[in-house]
């Protein structure tokens, strides 16, 4: 029984209580903008004995680290730190770069002499930005009469671009502030973009026109198979799509189909018009309601006829008049005011443009008014209000197209007739409003001279942003064109060289921002974009980029269902110490050489963080290491990958919603918390599927995120499974941090050894059962000790040293029995608690002690 | 101070409150259940400090109705009560005011819906909606991160939903609430006050926490009401209602057809009779094969009580019991109590893998054994035999002073156990790990577990013991690299000007020199080490050439006077060295003109007496 305690004859017991831990987790290397570590000024009597001294502008790092001898670096006096000497404090105000390197677990603190104000920054530039190798841009600068230097910088990014020559090639923003700047691009002289050491500006990148591009996201599809006639087609706000045509091969009748969001047919060919008609439009109506407009054929005197559904496609309208008299082209659109503006063409006179207004009851509110008073008005279409409250008509007078703007509410006229440039004598018309970008509009040439349909993207000021652009290369009929509830442009159309089949295309119109096209690099600045319409590649690239402690920050298309890459590239991406949050999709490259370390990304919703289509040749060609994902929609993809030759460990792979990682080849990945599907990944050494216990996810508040680890070194109950299970021994994930601080403290009291200390074992868990026969079961889980002093009197002094000990909430108690003859033996207990008799037993005796004081403590107890 | 009342966002000075509920934590894992209480809380009003007539009176000319009324424990950073007051209940006789509040789950209970929606949302979505723009719960007390994580999930199975309900229905938004989150197999549930919902999804795997055990109170049992094995799920088929359905064949031999109906009861073929319908047939599978992969067997409960030290295991967390017979058994934690008075935490958990369908690796890593602890300054090195399961994650040492006691004691890497991974290799072929910040001359014992990536854990190691150095000092180090114990002591020309040179000797720099033939060109001397028993062996292992490296020790009876040095013996090889007393140091003296890697020393054991 050999850990029983042993009393000896000491006067005293000693206890020691409330343990007090000062470890926190200490950067070693930091990821976004860094404007640099808060070291906190010197709090302990620093000297020679105690202290490593740090001084950057005198000293060296062959110096043995006192006061009169300082070393030069902060991590060659962490390097020097030993059992008394393990705090190092700095002895100017220089400024002190790099990550730091904490291997000495004898080192416990950095600190700042009283009077200094060093920097210590653990983002590096590799290079030390002067007026010879940069052009310098500050708010304080001027554009026109900057000259890019640090004492005469320019005020934007674009004039500082313009300034860059064969010998300063850096750009360089000297403050924290944000530049709102147009789309620009790395090229020529303009190679490096980068935050001075200790500052963090935002640069928020907004549209360049002339970087609109229309990939085709849905290729030609048929709608109705038999020979059609004019068509028309309108998004609905279930997000739906109706498309409304003539059905030629069916006595010209007027019929519909609907297709959902992804083009699947959901109501199949019905017809809402049993006679033949003619130039048919669809538009639904805020109300939900669809109008159909369309002329009517001879046996009803071609009139303009409407036709009402209601958003089940139930027929609210069936044939409603709008024109009595012969018509033409027509069209429909909608008012802001929810009117409903309806523009033809009037055949029963001279077919001039015309357009009545009805209110939400079909009532008419605007009778017949001209708006393009000459003869043969053809082609007729309109749409709008848009942004600006205006409704746009298109039309056809000849071979030439033109358009007019009426203000909505009373139709006057604001925008007069102008004729669109570079649409070539079209035959038919159809125009659509994109939202917050302009129009597209679409045209067919002479239907008899067979050429195909074409289109083009304005501005609301009709500034080309697409030019014009066949459709198709064989010739069409009768276009019709709507936005989708997701953005993409829908062109339905007669395929005249294909029996006169209605079919379909669908574009997704797209901008991306930065363009990179000369190797580049990019340091400290965290980008964003309050322009977000339509953006597909917030960066462009061609050539190799380097990123350094650089935000994508919110970098996500604002039009539905459009995703954005940070950055699209067919060069190597090589990231570090970067974050990615709350965007889209991270980096795409189609390169065998990448190299993504020590970054973050998470909560990017619509794709893959990291997709490199590449196959590395070399071990580490292509290398993902150290990196936070967490929280996204997918993690890794790898695509025609080597297998042997990509490099995935050292990482937190963490709640992407659809994997963390797809090969198309075997890879392993090793040394790495991983929850989530992994295809083509198979698990390698080191591999831990479990939460890695971030510091904060960032659920309630975004802001707080905080993807440090939990670990019981600094305070927390449970220690992340990512702690030490990088193969280079430090933490996975991209934040290295080490626990550093002084050691745990105790407080100390001692007081009277009693003559009573009763010590007892109990057991835990025991149970006793005893059956029928006799038969005895007994059982236990484990026994406890327990430890009960009594003072049959105590001295007032002594009793309220126990009194503050009992007093706090903390029950860890060292207990030194015998402190005078094992000073250094105890006994870790656990105060029980229980009510303290605290009065003597004669009142008289109160002003200098009391008696019958008990104090119990508890542990636990084996044999040893 | 630790609970703090605000009314309104002031607080109230903590002496005005005379009777406030003690509340209990208590979160469960289904809308249903979710605590829809209210609460009272008594305040002193005797000298009219609430007056809401008189000028000056806190509730004077205050709109009280519905404003914030928290409750927050500063001690542990929680809101341990969030919501809206109601009433205020002067008792004009007795000179109290009474409180009434009601929390923001009372207030989802008693707000009727007005609500519709066509578009493409989800239900976790309308859910979300409903908290934030039908009750106005504030975004601090709704962790919108979890909702985006089930919208996310429906969205990319298209479980869009239409929804449709007006005050004339008179459905209860708690109702509707609770029906999006039965459809869809959410749980809505609540961690300190704040809102969170979780889009169940089968357990694939993931390491939750280990409890190893528990208090006084164990049972498990087989929850008899959730079976589900065959579904409907009625949704939007281009204006007429249209159903998908899922079913288990195994599950009904077994137990027999249990059903599940989405809407929950016959409502026909016409769309306008669905308050809620799900837009899509995928939905609408979707939610059907759910319900039967969530339910298709009964569910296994556990509730058991825990100490205060895993009081921070929320709901919804997974963990893996390694009490009363289970080995890293997965759960999944459905309800949560805390007594915060008895420092008790009951949980109650559902096994995610029992019947088995993940397999799991149980296999414990092989067992430990720790070759040695030797005597540091302030600290302990722990030399140890590896284990080279392919799947080790790491190892736990444990570390006390006081036997029995394994998890209370503090070093500089944290509490015991730490958790060591990739721990270096000791020159002999061991591994190693030094703490520090131990208590000097105070004896210590150590154990080590090693565990892998499932965090099985192996059995306990050998327990070794050994005295922190006494802190008399002594360590000295010349033109040597290394140290004793772990990595050996070996020459080390870069380090010359380190350490210093005993009076005795003089350190010869050149060591290539012919000049001479035994050059003394290196010395370390240990730290003086104890044992209360007294030491008798020191087991040395150093160099392939012979008289490169001698060793000497000294001895002392108090730790102040000290004998002579021994006579140096030739640590080549494996030798050991009788030695004695209870206070001991020694020293490595490196004799080498020419010397190569094999010039090292070490110490393998310090063997003490009995």
């Amino acid at each position: 029984m050999s850990n029983l305690p042993v009393y000896h004859n000491d006067n005293t017991l000693k206890f020691e209580y409330a343990p007090v831990i000062h470890k926190q987790a200490f950067p070693r290397n930091a990821v976004g903008p860094h404007a640099g570590l808060t070291i906190p000024e010197v709090d302990y009597t620093d000297t020679d004995a105690n202290t490593i001294y740090v001084k950057g502008s005198t000293g060296s790092d062959g110096n043995v680290g006192t006061a009169a001898s300082p070393v030069a670096t902060i991590n060659y006096g962490i390097s020097l730190c030993t059992l008394l000497k393990t705090k190092v404090v700095i002895l100017d105000s220089n400024t002190y770069e790099g990550e730091l390197v904490i291997s000495n677990t004898y080192f416990q603190g950095l600190y700042h002499e009283t009077g200094f104000t060093p920097l210590v920054s653990l983002r590096t530039l590799g290079f030390t930005p002067s007026d010879a190798n940069t052009i310098f841009v500050a708010k304080s600068g001027n554009d026109s009469t900057g000259t890019g230097t640090q004492a005469d910088p320019v005020l934007t990014i674009t004039k500082a671009i313009t300034l860059c020559t064969v010998s300063k090639q850096g750009v360089g923003i000297m403050d924290s502030e944000t530049y709102v700047e147009k789309a620009f691009a790395f090229a020529g002289n303009f190679l490096m973009l980068f935050a001075m050491i200790g500052c963090t500006p935002t640069v928020d990148i907004t549209k360049d026109d002339s970087h609109w591009t229309m990939p085709i996201d849905v290729t030609e599809t048929i709608f109705h198979n038999p020979s059609t006639d004019g068509m028309d087609v309108a998004r609905l706000r279930s997000g739906s799509i109706i498309i409304v045509y003539t059905d030629a091969a069916d006595s010209y009748k007027g019929k519909y189909i609907i297709l959902d969001s992804n083009f699947n047919i959901i109501v199949s060919e019905t017809q809402f018009y049993g006679s033949a008609i003619g130039s048919v439009k669809v538009k639904q109506l805020s109300s939900g309601n669809i109008i159909i407009v369309y002329n009517t054929g001879g046996g009803d005197g071609y009139k303009g006829r409407y036709t009402v559904l209601n958003d089940s496609y139930t027929v609210l309208v069936a044939a409603g008049i709008f024109h009595a008299n012969t018509t033409y082209w027509t069209a429909v659109t909608e008012t802001s005011s929810g009117k409903i503006f309806i523009a033809y063409s009037d055949a029963a006179d001279s077919y001039k443009g015309k357009y009545v207004v009805l209110n939400v009851d079909y009532t008419e509110f605007v009778s017949e008014t001209i708006f393009k008073n000459t003869s043969n008005v053809f082609g007729v279409d309109c749409d709008g209000s848009d942004d600006n409250g205006v409704v746009v008509i298109t039309y056809l007078v000849g071979t030439q197209a033109y358009y007019i703007g009426l203000e909505d509410t009373a139709f006057s006229v604001v925008k007069s007739e102008t004729n669109f440039a570079g649409c070539f004598t079209p035959a038919f018309l159809a125009v659509a409003h994109i939202p917050e970008i302009g129009f597209v509009l679409s045209f067919c040439w002479d239907y008899a001279s067979g050429y195909p349909a074409q289109y083009m993207v304005v501005d609301y000021s009709y500034n080309t942003l697409i030019a014009a652009t066949a459709l198709k290369s064989t010739k069409t009929a009768g276009i019709g064109v709507d936005i989708s509830e997701d953005g993409k442009i829908v062109f339905v159309y007669i395929d005249t060289n294909d029996s006169n089949k209605g079919k379909y295309q669908v574009f997704n119109p797209t901008n991306y921002h930065i363009t990179v096209s000369a190797s580049s690099t990019m340091n400290g600045i965290s980008f964003t974009s309050s322009d977000r319409n339509y953006l597909a590649e917030f960066i462009k690239s061609t050539a190799n980029m380097v990123l350094k402690w650089c935000t994508f920050d919110g970098i996500a298309s604002e039009t539905l269902n459009q995703t954005c890459w940070a950055i699209y590239s067919d060069s190597d991406i090589n990231a570090y110490n970067c974050i990615l949050r709350d965007g889209d999709r991270g980096f795409y490259t189609e390169e065998n050489e990448s190299i993504i370390q020590e970054n973050h990304f998470y909560r990017n919703n619509r794709g893959y963080c990291i997709h490199i289509k590449g196959a590395a040749a070399s071990l580490g060609d292509i290398s993902i290491e150290h990196n936070d994902l967490f929280n996204n929609y997918a993690g890794i993809r790898l695509e025609t990958n080597n297998g042997a030759n990509e490099r995935v460990r050292n990482n937190i792979l963490y709640k992407n919603s659809n994997g963390n990682v797809v090969a198309d080849t075997d890879i392993t990945i090793s040394n790495s918390v991983s929850v989530g599907a992994l295809t083509h990944a198979l698990v390698g050494a080191g591999v831990i599927h479990s939460n890695p216990l971030y510091i904060n996810e960032g659920g309630l508040d975004p802001d707080d995120t905080d993807l440090n680890i939990k670990t019981r070194v600094a305070g927390y109950q449970v220690d992340s499974p990512a702690k030490g299970l990088a193969s280079d021994l430090t933490n996975a994930g991209a934040l290295d941090v080490a626990y550093v601080g002084t050691e745990t403290s105790w407080s100390t009291i001692t007081v009277q050894k009693p003559k009573d200390i009763e010590i007892s074992l109990d057991t835990v868990g025991k149970g006793k059962n005893i059956s029928s026969d006799g038969t005895v079961f007994t059982k236990k889980t484990g026994q406890v000790q327990k430890i009960e002093i009594t003072w049959d009197g105590i001295i007032n002094a002594d009793l309220e040293s126990i009194l503050l000990m009992w007093g706090q909430n903390t029950p860890s108690v060292r207990a030194y029995l015998n402190p005078t003859t094992s000073p250094n033996d105890y006994l870790l207990c656990q105060i029980d608690w229980a009510s303290m008799k605290i009065s003597p037993k004669y009142y008289k005796l109160s002003r200098t002690g009391t008696q019958g004081v008990v104090l119990t403590l508890l542990r636990a107890w084996e044999l040893s | 101070m630790a609970e703090l009342l605000y009314i309104n966002s002031t607080l109230i000075d903590e002496g005005r409150v005379t009777k406030l509920r003690p509340v209990q934590e208590k979160v469960e894992f289904s809308a249903s259940q979710l605590i829809a209480a209210s609460m009272d809380v008594e305040l002193n009003n005797v000298d009219g400090f609430f007056a809401e007539n008189t000028p000056g009176g806190f509730f004077y000319g205050m709109l009280w109705f519905n404003c914030p009324v928290v409750i927050y424990d500063d001690v542990q950073n929680i809101y341990i009560w969030s919501g809206r007051l109601k009433n205020i209940i002067f008792n004009l006789e007795s000179g109290s005011l009474t409180i009434r509040t009601t929390n923001y789950i009372r207030d989802l209970a008693d707000t009727t819906l007005n609500y519709s929606s066509s578009s493409n949302v989800t239900p976790a979505a309308h859910i979300l909606a409903i908290l934030q723009d039908v009750v106005n719960v504030p975004d601090e007390f709704i962790n919108v991160g979890s909702f985006n994580d089930a919208i996310a999930t429906q969205t990319a199975n298209s479980a869009f939903v239409n929804m449709t309900f007006t005050t004339e229905k008179n459905q209860s938004a708690l109702a509707v609430v609770e029906e999006l989150r039965r459809m869809t197999q959410c749980h809505l549930y609540t961690i300190d006050n704040v809102l969170y919902l979780w889009q169940w999804r089968p357990w694939a795997g993931e390491i939750g926490a280990r409890i190893p055990r528990r208090l006084s109170s164990y049972t498990e049992q087989y929850d008899e009401k959730k079976l589900i094995n065959s579904t409907i799920v009625y949704y939007d088929n281009g204006g007429t209602a249209a159903k998908q359905t899922s079913t288990d064949a195994s599950s009904i031999a077994k137990y027999g057809e249990s059903s599940f109906l989405v809407p929950d009861r016959d409502v026909g073929n016409a769309i306008a009779d669905y308050s809620i319908l799900f837009k899509t047939s995928a939905g609408a599978a979707w939610a059907a094969a759910l319900a039967v992969e969530r339910y298709k067997e009964r569910p296994k409960i556990f509730t058991a009580k825990y100490g205060d030290e895993y009081n921070w295991i929320a709901c919804n967390d997974i963990v893996h019991l390694s009490h009363d017979g289970y080995s890293m058994e997965p759960a999944r934690i459905i309800e949560r109590s805390y007594d915060r008075t008895a420092g008790e935490v009951t949980l109650t958990g559902e096994f995610v893998n029992i019947p088995e369908v993940y397999s799991r690796d149980e296999e414990a890593p092989g067992t430990v054994e720790i070759v040695g602890v030797y005597p540091l300054r302030r600290g302990l090195m722990v030399k140890f035999t590896s284990v080279d399961d392919v799947d080790l994650a790491g190892y736990l040492l444990y570390f006390t002073a006081s036997s029995g006691e394994w998890y209370a004691e503090f070093c500089n890497l944290g509490q015991s156990p730490v958790d060591v991974k990739n721990p270096p290799a000791t020159r002999d072929g061991y591994v190693y790990c030094a703490i520090r910040e131990l208590h000097p001359g105070t004896r210590y014992s150590v154990k080590i577990r090693s565990y892998d990536t499932s965090y099985n854990e192996s059995a306990d190691s050998n327990i070794v013991s050994s005295y922190v150095c006494p802190e008399i000092g002594g360590e000295n180090e010349c033109m040597l690299l290394g140290d004793p114990y772990a990595l050996a002591l070996s020459p080390d020309v870069a380090n010359a000007a380190g350490g210093t040179v005993p009076a005795e000797f003089t350190i010869y720099t050149d060591f290539d020199s012919s000049e001479f033939d035994k050059v003394i060109t290196g010395i370390y001397e240990s730290d003086v080490i104890y044992s209360a028993t007294g030491f008798t062996y020191l087991d040395v292992f150093g160099g392939s050439a012979a008289a490169m490296v001698l060793i000497s020790w000294r001895s002392s009876s108090d730790g102040v006077t000290f004998d002579s040095w021994s006579t140096p013996e030739d640590a080549c090889g494996s030798v050991r060295v009788a030695v004695s007393g209870i206070y001991l140091q020694y020293r490595f003296i490196y004799y080498s003109p020419s010397w190569g890697s094999s010039d090292y020393a070490m110490i393998t054991q310090l063997e003490e007496a009995a």
